[in-house]
Order: structure tokens, then C-alpha cells, then sequence
């Protein structure tokens, strides 16, 4: 740790501060590239300036400023110029495409948003409340074009935003709650900025970098995408998750940000098409090779294994869900460092993530600069810094039970060695999926809860190979003839990754503690 | 079909056994990630496209292969 000081990262403690410094260094440079049908589109900070200061000037015009505007989108380019057009005057709401339209219209009510963007992908979401008086819904491919062709100078832009208030809410991050109601993180530019040159200060970025995560996720969006824009390079965008793995080969990467179920399942089909080429053999000889010259500080990995992803690939960011240390040995393997790290919505989401020098597959990483971390008495993680959200918005009790003496409690279980992290378990009963999908075991419990024939039940997960599902675990006197179709029903109510893969019915109660509460670790994984 | 489709889960993610009624994630613990995969491999094995819409009505072998034979036949 010592001898590996943070890297020196210049200081932008707000949107305006970083696009200008950046525009006004390399204004041609390439900021986004794409795939708009086969053809790759590229998108330079000029341009991509324009098109957000019309769309500025589209939400001033229209009396929209301090307005909540919901966004609602597949991973596209026009999400990041939507985003920098809101985030100054108004506040943004990057709303789950993957939610059901009840969850959304709780969403959009609860957090007073105002106006909805969607698309024609997500227009099936919003259909049956369109017609509401007090919310407007823009579908972004049917205006977007026009608004962009109502042309503004970009020094309009830098006049109007010039006095930005670094610690004015402008992001709503949704998180979940203890109880199952959605929670809104009060995100602020000064939160996302240190967020963003944190894990610049851990670890050296170069361009370009490749975004598949999708953009409401704010892990995917602020280290994953806003990092490669912090420092003035490119980022290309994998509109569809189905050209991932052309992507990764053809926008040649040196940076990816994923989830543990995506770097396992690249780190898969490397194996699995090794095996159809009946190379299976082959490519674990070579490792075997490499590995013991690597003793000997002889490096050929690259030349070894470029082929398998690409030959640019060296970082790959892995947050969201804890990570099977077992990958990052593979990938260190194949020359790739597989970065586990660690964060949450509530700190924009950055807290931790491993370094190329001082990597340790077991921890989430080092903490990073400028937030403090320590470790309460009962063992919880608990953050200070400028990554720290404002509070729970319209939630006073929440946010004065996250924090403890102007720290904020993770609820997490861990400790720390020195500046590294190491996180051992949950104090909440949160199922956290390997693609990073967060789910209240709770808020299931209670739908199921209201089938009159149940009498208790727990949800949990269960492995199958190496994906976890989840089930419900179900004790019953009476049980209907068709238990699937009721099953079924709960399912349709929920966002199809909260939805349950399977029930199991239990043959007597369930365990319990003193206070009647169902001893969870007892069952399921 | 199933013959095709039987080769393809095994070589991709070594399951061995394949039923009608088997479910790609209860079954077989298929990812989100893992299903799409099956999606490129089957599209460009058949000359396919799978909408991306069409993904969540897929959960079972004889779903799937229902619905392929379906795309095969309008495309004749």
C-alpha cells in the first residue's frame, strides 16, 4: 500500500467543470461510439455538447426547470445527452426498463416526477398511464430529432451553467429499502464527481472503454461510462446485449465494466469455444506455460491469449454482486485484471475497487481517496466522504437511521486492512443476484403471504450449476391443486429478475429465534 | 430441432440431458446472460433472428423449439 500511492487525478467537483475542461481540450476527439444499425456512429464532445444544449434549451423553454424527469430507456447515446441537459436545472430519474408498469406509476407518483422520457422500446411500459394529467410522457425517438435540429452555441450552454451548485440534488438514485418500498437516493454532481475520480485515483483508465450495463444502473452508468468522459476519451456503447461479444472484439476495449454474471459468462464461453475448436486441451497447456514463466517475470499472455477477447482488454470492473474470487484468478490468467470493487447507490455508488499493483481477489478493493472508512462495533461498514448522498428523498426517517455520527451505514458486515476492504456478509436480508439485481426477499414473502393457504413461507435462492434462482420455500396444511397457477400470478406483479423460479413445500414449520422470526440462514443456499 | 439444440446446450454449457418441459433457469441455472448467448449461437446456426420482445416467453425447451419452428416455417 505504501509504495503505491493514489494516482494524481485532476479535480472536477461538478458537470460543468469536467465537460468544459474537457471539451475545451480535445472538442474533436470521439466522446461516444456506437452502432446505429451495422454502421459504427461516432459522436465527438462537440457534437455531443450541441445536441445537449438543445435539449437544454428544449426543457427551459418549456418551463421545465427543478422539474423530476423521469428517464426510461434502453442503453442509446441520446441517455447521455438527455442526462447532462437535466442533471444542471432539474432532477434525473433513471428509471428500470426491466420494472413492471405498477412499480413505475408508485415510482413516478412517490418521487413527484413530472415528465417520463421513454422510447419506442419502452413505450409498452408506460402505455396505460399516458393518459395522466399531472405526468408527461415524451417518447424520445418521436421528438428527439427535432430538438437537436433547434441549434444553440455551446457557449450559451457554459453561460447558463457556469455557477453550478456542486451539492444540489439532481440524480435520484432508486434503492432498495428494508421494507420493500423503493427508496430515492438524493445524489448531488459534487457525489458523482468524486465518485468518478476515485476510481480514477485507484487506477489507471485509457480509452476507449466499452459500456454494456444497463444506463439506469448506477454502477453501469458513473464508473462504467462517466469515468471514460471524467478523463476526455471514448466510450463505445453495446446498444444491444446480443453484439456484446462482437463488440468486445471490434470497439477493442482496454476498459469494460460488468457484473459477476457477465464476467463469468464471457470467461465461459472462452472455455466453451475453446472446446468446439477441440483447442480445450491446447489452452490449458498454455496457461500452464505462461503461469511458470510468469514466475520467472516473463510475460507473454498477451501474446498468448489476445485472440480469445481482444488484445487491448486489461481492465475489467466488477461490481454490483459479490464475486467468485475463482474469476479473477482465471482472468489474471488470460493477462486480464478482473477489478472486484464495491459500492452503493447511496455513494454514488464508488467506495472501493482493487488496483492493478495491489490486487487481492478475496477483497472488494482499496477504499478510494478521499472517503474514510471504518468499522462499527457490530462489525457493519460504515462510509464518510464526498461520495455520500444527501439523504433519502422525502424519507427523514430513513436517512436518520443510515447514519451514525456522519457516517454512513452500509449494511454490510466486514473489516478492513489498512485501505483495503474485505465485506463478509449482509446485515439485511437482501438477495443480491450475480447480475447485480437487488431483491427484498420481504416484498416477495408479502405478496405470497396474501394466498390464504400459505401459512409461512421464506424466499431464498438455490443453485443450479453455477447460476442462483430463486425459490420459495413454502409450509402449508392445505395446499391448492394447481400451486403454479397462484405462483404464476405473484409473478406477473413482479420485474421478471424478482420473479420466482421455483417452490419448494416444507414438511414442517420453519425454524425459529425467541422473537418468532424465521431463522433464514437455516435455509436455502 | 431438439437433436440441434441438444448439441448446442451441450458444447456451450455441458448439460447433458434435455427434456420437453425443462426450464432454462430452473433447470439448467441459464443466466440472463447465458440465455442470450444461447440466442446468437441459435441465430446464427438457423439463419434466425430472435426479438429481443420475444425472450421472456421462451423459458422451456419446447418453447423455444416451438416457437424456431414457427420462424422457420414463415420464413419457407
Amino acid at each position: 500500500m505504501a509504495g503505491y500511492p493514489y494516482l494524481d487525478v485532476v479535480v472536477y467537483n461538478n458537470f460543468y467543470e469536467m465537460l468544459h475542461s474537457v471539451y475545451g481540450k480535445t472538442p474533436e476527439e470521439i466522446a461516444i461510439r456506437y452502432r446505429e444499425k451495422e454502421a459504427i456512429r461516432d459522436i465527438s464532445y462537440r457534437e455531443m455538447l450541441e445536441e445537449t444544449t438543445s435539449f437544454y434549451f428544449y426543457l427551459k423553454n418549456k418551463g421545465l426547470e427543478n422539474k423530476h424527469i423521469g428517464i426510461l430507456s434502453e442503453n442509446r447515446y441520446e441517455y447521455l445527452t438527455i442526462y447532462f441537459a437535466t442533471v444542471f436545472k432539474n432532477v434525473i430519474a433513471p428509471m428500470d426498463k426491466e420494472n413492471v408498469p405498477e412499480n413505475l406509476w408508485k415510482q413516478i407518483h412517490d418521487f413527484d416526477i413530472s415528465v417520463v422520457f421513454y422510447t419506442d422500446k419502452t413505450a409498452h411500459l408506460v402505455e396505460s398511464f399516458q393518459t395522466s394529467e399531472e405526468v408527461e410522457f415524451i417518447n424520445i425517438d418521436e421528438v428527439y430529432s427535432d430538438i437537436i435540429e433547434d441549434k444553440h452555441s455551446i457557449d450559451l450552454l457554459w453561460e447558463e451553467i457556469k455557477d453550478t451548485d456542486s451539492d444540489r440534488f439532481c440524480v435520484l438514485g432508486f434503492t432498495s429499502g428494508t421494507t420493500g418500498d423503493v427508496k430515492g437516493a438524493m445524489l448531488t454532481q459534487r457525489n458523482v464527481t468524486a465518485c468518478l475520480r476515485g476510481a480514477l485515483q485507484n487506477n489507471v483508465l485509457k480509452s476507449p472503454s466499452l459500456a454494456v450495463l444497463p444506463m439506469n444502473h448506477t454502477y453501469g452508468f458513473n464508473p462504467g461510462i462517466l469515468c471514460t468522459l471524467y478523463n476526455g476519451g471514448t466510450i463505445c456503447l453495446t446498444v444491444n446485449i446480443k453484439h456484446f461479444q462482437r463488440d468486445l472484439k471490434e470497439y477493442n476495449p482496454y476498459f469494460v465494466s460488468m457484473v459477476p454474471m457477465i464476467a463469468e459468462g464471457v470467461y465461459k464461453k472462452i472455455l466453451a469455444e475453446a472446446k468446439r475448436q477441440k483447442k480445450d486441451k491446447l489452452l490449458q497447456r498454455m496457461i500452464k506455460v505462461s503461469n511458470f514463466l510468469l514466475k520467472f517475470k516473463i510475460d507473454i499472455r498477451r501474446m498468448l491469449f489476445g485472440n480469445l477477447i481482444n488484445k487491448r482488454l486489461k481492465f475489467i470492473s466488477c461490481g454490483g454482486a459479490p464475486l467468485n474470487p475463482y474469476y479473477v484468478d482465471r482472468y489474471m490468467e488470460l493477462g486480464i485484471y478482473l477489478l472486484n470493487g464495491y459500492g452503493l447507490t447511496e455513494c454514488a455508488p464508488l467506495i472501493c475497487i482493487n488496483r492493478e499493483f495491489d490486487m487481492d481477489s478475496e477483497s472488494v478493493g482499496t477504499i478510494i481517496k478521499e472517503v474514510d472508512a471504518k468499522i462499527a462495533d457490530d462489525g457493519e461498514i460504515l462510509i464518510k466522504g464526498p461520495n455520500v448522498m444527501l439523504g433519502y428523498y422525502k424519507n427523514p426517517e430513513a436517512t436518520a437511521e443510515c447514519m451514525v455520527d456522519g457516517y454512513f451505514k452500509t449494511g454490510d458486515y466486514g473489516y478492513l486492512k489498512e485501505r483495503r476492504l474485505y465485506v463478509t456478509g449482509r446485515k439485511k436480508n437482501l438477495i443480491i443476484l450475480d447480475n447485480g439485481k437487488n431483491v427484498l426477499p420481504e416484498m416477495i414473502e408479502a405478496k405470497l403471504s396474501n394466498l390464504d393457504w400459505i401459512k409461512e413461507c421464506i424466499v431464498t435462492t438455490r443453485r443450479v450449476n453455477d447460476n442462483r434462482i430463486l425459490v420459495a420455500l413454502i409450509y402449508t396444511e392445505e395446499a391448492p391443486e394447481d400451486i403454479q397457477a397462484d405462483i404464476d400470478r405473484i409473478n406477473e406483479s413482479l420485474p421478471e429478475y424478482m420473479r420466482l423460479a421455483d417452490y419448494e413445500l416444507m414438511d414442517k414449520e420453519f425454524e425459529k429465534n425467541s422473537t418468532k422470526k424465521i431463522l433464514r440462514s437455516k435455509y436455502g443456499e | 430441432m431438439i437433436a440441434a439444440l441438444k448439441k448446442l446446450m451441450k458444447d456451450n454449457y455441458g448439460i447433458k440431458q434435455i427434456n420437453d418441459d425443462d426450464n432454462f433457469k430452473k433447470d439448467y441455472g441459464l443466466t440472463s446472460f447465458d440465455f442470450v448467448n444461447l440466442v446468437c449461437l441459435i441465430e446464427e446456426e438457423y439463419h434466425i433472428e430472435i426479438d429481443e420482445k420475444d425472450y421472456r416467453s421462451l423459458n422451456t425447451v419446447s418453447e423455444l423449439i416451438a416457437y424456431l419452428e414457427a420462424k422457420r416455417a414463415e420464413a419457407q
